[in-house]
């Protein structure tokens, strides 16, 4: 068995949980002494750094939203000076401010052992060629598996999205060895393979690493099938980093968390307190080596839970399950992270209507399809077709703008979209959970 | 091997160490840093029983020790090295190092004299001088020498760089490291960041009482933030927003 940081990874629980309680008493005491967010955050709620004397106390300390890094939009979290940056990443586009997160070079180190250490987890080690399908830009993901790949010795080839033929090309000759991509894109490589003519055979894979997007063992199981790999998945938050929080091994039951890095919890969300170890409920991440951006009890919102058992590729970090569902509305489409307000605004943008609309999630094939439908008004609707095939432009536009991908739009009768009760659902999906 | 966790200590209403936990394994060379009054000496007179804690918890070699005497403490196998040496200078060489085998047989200390006069050749050759003629360096030499008798497992050293010129900073690090190498467990403190943290294996960084940073020690050896600790310069303005 192969491990990139073999002591860290094989660790036992006991010692690593002194490192956890060291590490988390100082990124508490950074972010006190260095973000005035965290120090009006304590200082309001009377909770002091010093009130952490056992990992459990982490109970007692506030949450920190998505909300909240809006609010300090865009360097507000830092906890270094600008001049100890050497990297920024920004989210997908959100609802008003994107969030903002910035890497000392000391954060790009750990980032690339940690995503290292999930690459050779996953199977992979420096004789791979490894193929990045994931966007790069902005997107942590590109970056931070090309990285980690790099930083293992493997032959990295940056060929980030789209074009599926050219990619298909690059993988014959090139002779990748491990696809980097979402689980769909797979399939959907996997689908435009048969129609070149070609089959599984005339490529050179072995190893996908999946992430970015949940997926569960019926697509596991095709991707291997009609692409020949071991497909693992693995689990990141620009956020908190990027790739590299979780990976699984070739055990393939469940991610193991890099623990050393990030201290996990699993609250009820109605409630918000901590659900004992094995219950299902919203992961809450702690980051405890992250110097330019200590984030404290940040609200994933991802639905998993958390367990040990001794796994058979010997490491002993905690294993998280896929995650399966979210406890708000977002939505992932072909990887992209969308909320249903992101919408609501950008349809506000348009001839100051705010009409009543549904957003409608399909499957295309292996990818997924995003309908916005919109119950008609005046404001929306005109006698003049030159205008009206306009305004339909226009919506596809702002709609492209605000979440990132190109959705089909539908004008719709008056109240012909269901309406209900409280909280409005925007979403229909109608993707086969597996 | 010694695991302090949540360690405070106050001397009246003045808060030395707040919530301070650091671990060293067993045949590691940790080193912990910081500037004046950080609480490096208070962290250590806390292990060795000097100062007693408000609050945490020590453990040596599986067993609390926060309640210890000095003595019991050295017992155990924990010997410190104090700042500033503090040699017997009205005493010879000689003298001074078997004061550190105190509790144990003549014959272990006639055995141990011999390992410590062939590792520090030059406390063989003044072994008669009074200890108050030596150089600093030397003195530090002598110090640890005497810390040594008492066979120790766990050696605390504070400051071994202070007042000395850097050549022979070097020389005493050198000697840490070859010690280090014998197995012995090492937590050393000191301000000189670099020297601390390039004959290290893992430093921690302490700013007013608190750690504030840990890591490898080249890790640490490479972050602004610990250049900055260690030169005591703080930034007013954190960014130009």
């Amino acid at each position: 068995m192969k491990y990139w940081q073999e002591r860290e990874e094989t660790m036992n629980v006991e010692e690593r949980e002194a490192f956890q309680l060291e590490r988390l008493q100082s990124t508490l005491n950074r972010a006190y002494k260095n973000v005035d967010f965290y120090k009006k955050k304590f200082d309001e709620t009377g909770i002091k750094p010093e009130s952490v004397k056992e990992l459990a106390d982490i109970a007692n300390l506030p949450f920190t939203t998505k909300q909240d890094l809006r609010d300090n939009y865009p360097y507000g979290m830092f906890a270094v000076p600008l001049r100890d940056i050497v990297r920024i990443h920004s989210s997908s586009g959100t609802t008003g401010k994107p969030t903002v997160v910035g890497y000392t070079r000391a954060d790009l180190e750990n980032w690339k052992d940690l995503v290292a250490r999930i690459i050779m987890a996953g199977g992979a080690d420096e004789q791979d060629i490894v193929h990045v399908a994931f966007t790069y830009g902005l997107f942590t993901g590109g970056f931070g598996l090309h990285y980690g790949a790099e930083h293992l010795g493997a032959s990295v080839i940056p060929v980030s999205s789209g074009n599926t033929a050219r990619q298909i090309n690059i993988m014959q000759d090139y002779r990748s060895t491990v696809l980097v991509s979402t689980p769909s894109y797979a399939l959907h490589i996997a689908e435009s393979l048969s129609k070149m003519g070609l089959t599984k055979n005339d490529l050179h894979l072995k190893t996908g690493l999946f992430g970015s997007e949940p997926w569960g063992e019926k697509i596991r199981q095709e991707v291997e099938e009609k692409l020949g790999i071991d497909a693992v998945d693995n689990y990141g938050l620009s956020e908190l980093m990027g790739p590299g929080i979780a990976g699984e091994c070739l055990e393939k039951s469940g991610l193991h968390v890099n623990e050393d890095h990030f201290y996990v919890e699993i609250i009820d969300p109605e409630t918000l307190k901590p659900l004992p170890l094995g219950e299902k409920g919203e992961l809450v991440i702690t980051t405890l080596k992250r110097e330019a951006m200590p984030l404290i009890r940040y609200r994933t919102r991802d639905v998993t839970r958390l367990y040990r058992e001794k796994c058979g590729c010997g490491r002993t970090l905690i294993k998280m399950e896929k995650p399966r569902g979210r406890t708000d509305d977002m939505i992932i489409i072909n990887g992209v992270n969308i909320y249903p307000s992101q919408v609501a605004e950008a349809l506000e943008t348009v001839n100051g209507a705010s009409p009543h609309f549904m957003m409608i999630v399909s499957k295309k094939g292996v990818l997924d399809e995003l309908e916005i439908q919109i119950e008609v008004s005046e404001a929306l609707f005109f006698d003049e077709m030159k205008k009206q095939k306009s305004l339909m432009e226009e919506l596809v536009r702002v709609f492209q703008q605000a979440i990132l991908i190109k959705p089909k739009v539908k004008l719709v009768m008056p109240k012909t979209l269901e309406r209900f009760e409280g909280k409005a659902k925007r979403v229909i999906d109608n993707r086969k959970p597996e | 091997m010694l695991k302090i966790k949540s360690l405070c200590v106050s001397y009246g209403a003045v808060e030395a160490l707040a919530n301070v936990s650091v671990h060293v394994s067993e045949g590691e060379f940790v080193s912990l840093i910081g500037s004046n009054g950080a609480g490096k000496t208070t962290l250590l007179n806390s292990i060795m029983g000097i100062v007693p804690s408000a609050q945490g918890e020590a453990i040596f070699m599986d067993k609390s020790i926060s309640s210890m005497k000095i003595h019991q403490a050295a017992a155990k196998g924990i010997a410190l090295v104090p700042e500033g040496r503090r040699v017997f200078s009205n005493m010879t060489v000689l003298e001074n190092v078997l004061m550190g085998g105190f509790s144990k047989s003549s014959k272990e200390n006639s055995e141990k004299l011999e390992e410590i006069y062939s590792m520090f050749p030059v406390l063989k050759e003044r072994k008669n001088q009074l200890a108050g003629m030596l150089s600093g360096g030397e003195q530090q030499m002598l110090a640890i020498g005497r810390a040594l008798m008492c066979r120790p497992r766990l050696l605390l050293m504070d400051e071994p760089s202070m007042g000395l010129a850097p050549l022979v900073i070097k020389d005493v690090y050198e000697k840490l490291a070859a010690l280090s190498k014998t197995g012995l467990t090492i937590l050393l403190v000191e301000q000189n960041a670099a020297m601390a943290l390039k004959y290290a294996d893992r430093g921690y960084v302490l700013e007013n009482g608190r750690i504030v940073l840990q890591g490898s020690a080249k890790e640490l050896l490479g972050d602004n933030e610990v250049k900055r600790a260690y030169l005591g310069k703080e930034y007013k303005e954190k960014w130009e927003r």
